[in-house]
């Protein structure tokens, strides 16, 4: 892996991503708990950190590299010495310094540093705080590593794996998405097919393509949020999944659960929505309806959210709704659409020439 | 309390003291910075947002046409006490975060914790987000006490309009100028013609293109226009629109080479990576912005004033650290939108007891908080348009806005009616607002609808996919006392300084106006041909005095006597010699439009009145 230190970081583009989240009153952060997890709670929309935008790159066009800044906070009146970050974007886990970010001249607390490095990755990583190692303490993604350290981990954009899920897990919560979306009737999935087909080789770099023959990537849109923006409900998924993949087993002992009939997958459907569920485990989530719906919600957010998000892949929900909103003439020729979505969005996944994303 | 005894640290420039200290960067605040900067005065403006610039040459913006940036991901309330804790919640990202700045409003139900759609944290404030919509009031707007003196009001047996209301104690006359002065620098588009107010000159650019589906709100207009008044019916306007449409020389602003092009739908709720819309950033502080005698600091919260006898002699705050600073002005200019500007005077009252004496010289600070009476209705027309082609709104009419109807309909304000051109336009935006009545249940339509699934969700979109047309109506609320900004007894911020606590609601001849008024948008859908799907008005959420209520206004409102109002005619606290307050707190009503344009020009008008005094 490689990555480029963005030179000459901008204090006022640091301050202006993180006070919002990070300055807080002195009873409130860092003073009120002695442990690191403690003060997670306290940080506003700490799945952010560290920052990742968008950048161009050299043809002017994003998706293809990631702004990432670390920022760590000592609070303003313990500014730390030194503070480093080691990761496994630097060959060997070379510790990176962060530089201390200024406001007025003076030292506020905040340290940083910017990469570039590629979308569509994952990166473990930790700060070195005079010396001492530590997981990130505002990052609430972290994992235990073999050697017995825990890591903070982050994904850029685009990113098409998960750390928190299995393959069946992904494999399950694949199927029941594609029962509720709109894409599963044939001529759907013959458009999503000719779609992917269409997208050219510069189309194709920003947007790593994971399983297109049954998704439109909305899996990995869950999965990412779930991660980060949406972790709260990290729980619901891992319990619920966990259940229906025994309930649909017990039901069909002979294949994996995500190969049952549709019969069966419909029947399940069924019964969450009415919050009846045979053989649901009601002392361990008291609410199918809920899970269902929550599923629902970030099924249809994948598939139309903005492809960085990791569904969407392409574009192809956007272009789905173009193709059936098309307008045609009196011969049934296609001669344009009720939703022209590339006319607003950056290129090279629009066509916006002003727009950059 | 929380009290703050560590050494400042902040430095004023050249050790002097700045002419003014502006809190707030949004339409209260930018064209006072605006005035002064440019007749030399020096001005340091506190804003506690960060500063997001459109894109450059060598940078992209944080603003983004990304659906998920507003509104998207799922945020949980976690405020025990309050009585939807644990609930989820959906803001955009430069609203503050609940947990973080709640506003607790009081209900029959108990105390709910939420924030006013559009309250941006940023500079420019709310006109990042906002839709543009940008409404001279009518004439008698400023006169509803002497329009309504004489007059019976249904659903007003104890004459409650006739006594609370007030005149304001500048007329139509006194603003116009600077109405104009604010569509020339700010950058409007719209159209002069058949707007009934008194008109000087025109400083619009040239609307844009409108949307297809806007013709069934024009025909509709024209239709209702000539039913309510046949001999000289109301005609549709296209509605004003902080959106430049060509260059904008006073920014030095340009627009893409086919200016159609900023016709994306990403503009309710959306701040512009292209800086086209018309935010107080792009438009009145960054042509500024590199002048030696303006400073500019984003990240940094004002937490309270301090006083000596008539004087506001300290502005305390704290930097993007969080470390406590302290600042002096000649001037200091609140203006952090109506709810914060209360809340900051009330804590600075609290730990200064001569602040106290001085700004609590009656009892109204606070009262007569305001939003807007505001509703619609909304419907399916018979084709489909891209919609995602789209500013806010396109066509505007005043035929519920003149005296003679008022008087005939028994309102006692009039409203400006419009077409609402970008909503439900995009993907996510037509399944989140599936059944929502506010901001505070988007999602829930399409989370709990479970019939819609595979196929089904493919016919929800063939019906509602480009042909969602809804027309809404901005009216004034009747101001009454009991509507009222207080500190909350328990529930603290971030900093641990008590929060806004909001008593609010609507008084029966508001749901008197707001049920005509939804009735006369129906119409305007049914005589357009249009299949009517929904009709109502914020009084009928369940949640509508809170996250709906996007227009705060009141709660410091100015007059010509010290015994029935907060501030003067020049928008200073009664008796404070440089204390002035300058977002829409300062409203007596809340006007038949959005008030940004409004608030935008009183600042301007104030800031005229500020040079003569420094």
């Amino acid at each position: 892996m490689s990555y480029t230190i963005v030179a000459d970081q901008n204090p006022e583009d640091i301050l202006n991503q993180c006070t919002r989240h990070l300055a807080r009153g002195k009873v409130c952060f860092r003073d009120s708990a002695g442990v690191p997890q403690d003060n997670l709670s306290t940080v506003c929309e700490n799945w952010r950190f560290p920052l990742i935008q968008p950048v161009t790159d050299s043809n002017g066009h994003t998706g293809i590299l990631n702004e990432v800044t670390f920022v760590y906070f000592t609070g303003p009146d313990r500014p730390a010495g030194k503070v480093e970050v080691v990761g496994c974007f630097g060959p060997m886990y070379q510790p990176i310094d962060l530089q201390p970010v200024l406001y007025n001249n003076v030292p506020t607390g905040y340290f940083a540093l910017s990469l570039l490095l590629p979308v569509g990755k994952g990166y473990y990583y930790r700060f070195r705080v005079d010396g001492k190692d530590m997981p990130d303490p505002i990052n609430p993604q972290r994992k235990m590593l073999e050697n017995n350290q825990e890591w903070s981990f982050f994904f850029t954009d685009y990113y098409n794996y998960s750390v928190e899920f299995e393959e069946w897990e992904m494999n399950l919560l694949s199927r029941l998405v594609t029962y509720i979306l709109p894409f599963r009737t044939k001529d759907a999935q013959n458009f999503i097919n000719r779609f992917y087909l269409t997208l050219t080789d510069q189309q194709r770099q920003s947007m790593p393509i994971y399983k297109l023959d049954e998704s439109v990537g909305e899996v990995n849109y869950i999965t990412n949020i779930l991660a980060r923006e949406e972790r709260h409900h990290l729980i619901d998924y891992k319990i619920c999944i966990g259940m229906i993949d025994r309930i649909l087993r017990s039901r069909n002992p002979y294949v994996d659960s995500w190969e049952v009939s549709d019969t069966l997958i419909q029947q399940l459907y069924s019964e969450m929505a009415t919050g009846k569920v045979n053989g649901w485990d009601y002392t361990k989530y008291k609410d199918p309806v809920f899970f269902l719906g929550l599923l629902r919600r970030h099924s249809i957010m994948g598939a139309f959210s903005h492809p960085r998000y990791g569904g969407n892949i392409g574009g192809v929900g956007w272009a789905y709704l173009k193709e059936q909103y098309s307008m045609t003439n009196d011969l049934g020729q296609i001669t344009g659409t009720y939703f022209n979505w590339g006319a607003s969005i950056e290129q090279p996944l629009g066509n916006n020439a002003d727009y950059r994303g | 309390m929380q009290t703050i005894e560590d050494k400042p640290i902040f430095q004023k420039k050249n050790n002097c003291m700045y002419d003014a200290i502006i809190i707030g960067s949004g339409a209260g605040g930018a064209p006072i910075a605006h005035t002064l900067v440019g007749k030399g005065k020096s001005v340091l403006m506190l804003e506690k947002g960060p500063l997001f610039r459109p894109q450059s040459a060598g940078a992209l913006s944080s603003f983004k046409r990304d659906e998920l940036i507003s509104d998207g991901h799922e945020k949980i309330l976690n405020l025990p006490g309050v009585t939807n804790d644990g609930q989820p919640f959906y803001s955009s990202h430069i609203e503050p975060d609940i947990n973080d700045e709640p506003h607790i409003y009081r209900s029959d139900t108990g105390d709910r914790a939420t924030i006013e759609g559009y309250t941006a944290q940023a500079v420019g404030g709310g006109t990042n987000l906002y839709g543009g919509v940008s409404l001279r009031f009518t004439p008698r707007d400023f006169q509803l006490h002497t329009f309504n003196s004489q007059r019976n009001l249904p659903n007003d047996p104890n004459g409650d309009v006739r006594r609370e209301t007030k005149d304001w104690p500048i007329s139509y006359n006194d603003l116009l100028p600077y109405y104009e002065k604010t569509e020339y620098l700010v950058g409007l588009n719209g159209q002069k013609e058949n707007q009934l107010k008194p008109w000087g000159v025109n400083n619009y650019h040239q609307p844009l293109s409108p949307n297809p589906v806007s013709q069934y709100a024009f025909d509709g207009m024209v239709k209702l226009g000539k039913m309510l008044n046949a001999g000289n019916p109301a005609q549709p306007y296209r509605t004003p629109l902080a959106v430049i449409t060509a260059e904008h020389t006073p920014s030095g602003r340009k627009v893409p080479a086919n200016p159609d092009t900023l016709k994306t739908s990403f503009v309710n709720r959306y701040g512009d990576p292209l800086g086209a819309k018309s935010s107080t950033w792009v438009s009145l502080l960054n042509p500024i912005s590199t002048q030696p005698n303006f400073e500019i600091r984003p990240n940094c919260t004002v937490t309270h004033l301090g006083s000596s006898d008539a004087k506001v002699n300290k502005v305390y705050f704290l930097d993007p650290a969080g470390r406590p600073a302290e600042t002096e002005g000649k001037l200091v200019i609140v203006a952090c939108s109506a709810i914060e500007s209360v809340r900051l005077l009330q804590l600075s009252a609290l730990l200064d007891s001569n602040f106290s004496l001085r700004i609590n010289q009656n009892d109204l600070l606070g009262k007569y908080f305001l939003t807007h009476a505001f509703g619609g209705a909304g419907g399916l027309i018979p084709g489909r348009a891209d919609k995602s082609v789209a500013l806010d709104s396109d066509w505007a009419t005043d035929c519920c806005n003149n005296d003679d109807y008022l008087l005939s309909a028994g309102l006692w304000a009039g409203a400006t009616i419009y077409n609402n051109t970008s909503d439900s336009a995009l993907p996510l935006a037509i399944f989140r607002t599936m059944g929502a009545l506010d901001l505070d249940n988007l999602w829930n339509g399409i989370q709990y609808d479970m019939s819609l699934y595979g196929d089904e969700i493919i016919k929800y979109l063939d019906k509602n996919f480009g042909r969602r047309i809804s027309i809404s109506f901005m009216a004034n609320q009747v101001p009454q006392y009991n509507n009222r900004i207080e500190l909350h007894p328990s529930v603290r911020d971030k900093w641990n300084r008590p929060v806004a606590y909001i008593n609010k609601s609507w008084h029966a001849h508001d749901v008197y106006l707001m049920d005509h008024l939804a009735d006369q948008c129906g119409r305007i859908l049914e005589l357009a041909g249009v299949q009517e799907v929904g009709k109502g008005s914020s009084y009928q959420s369940p949640n509508g005095l809170v996250r709906i209520a996007n227009h705060i206004l009141g709660g410091a409102r100015f007059g010509n006597s010290e015994k029935d109002s907060v501030l003067d005619p020049n928008c200073r606290a009664w008796h404070f010699d440089n204390l002035y307050v300058t977002d829409g707190s300062w409203m007596p009503t809340s006007g038949s439009g959005n008030p940004t344009h409004t608030i935008e020009a009183n600042s301007f008008r104030v800031a005229d009145h500020l040079l003569s005094v420094l």
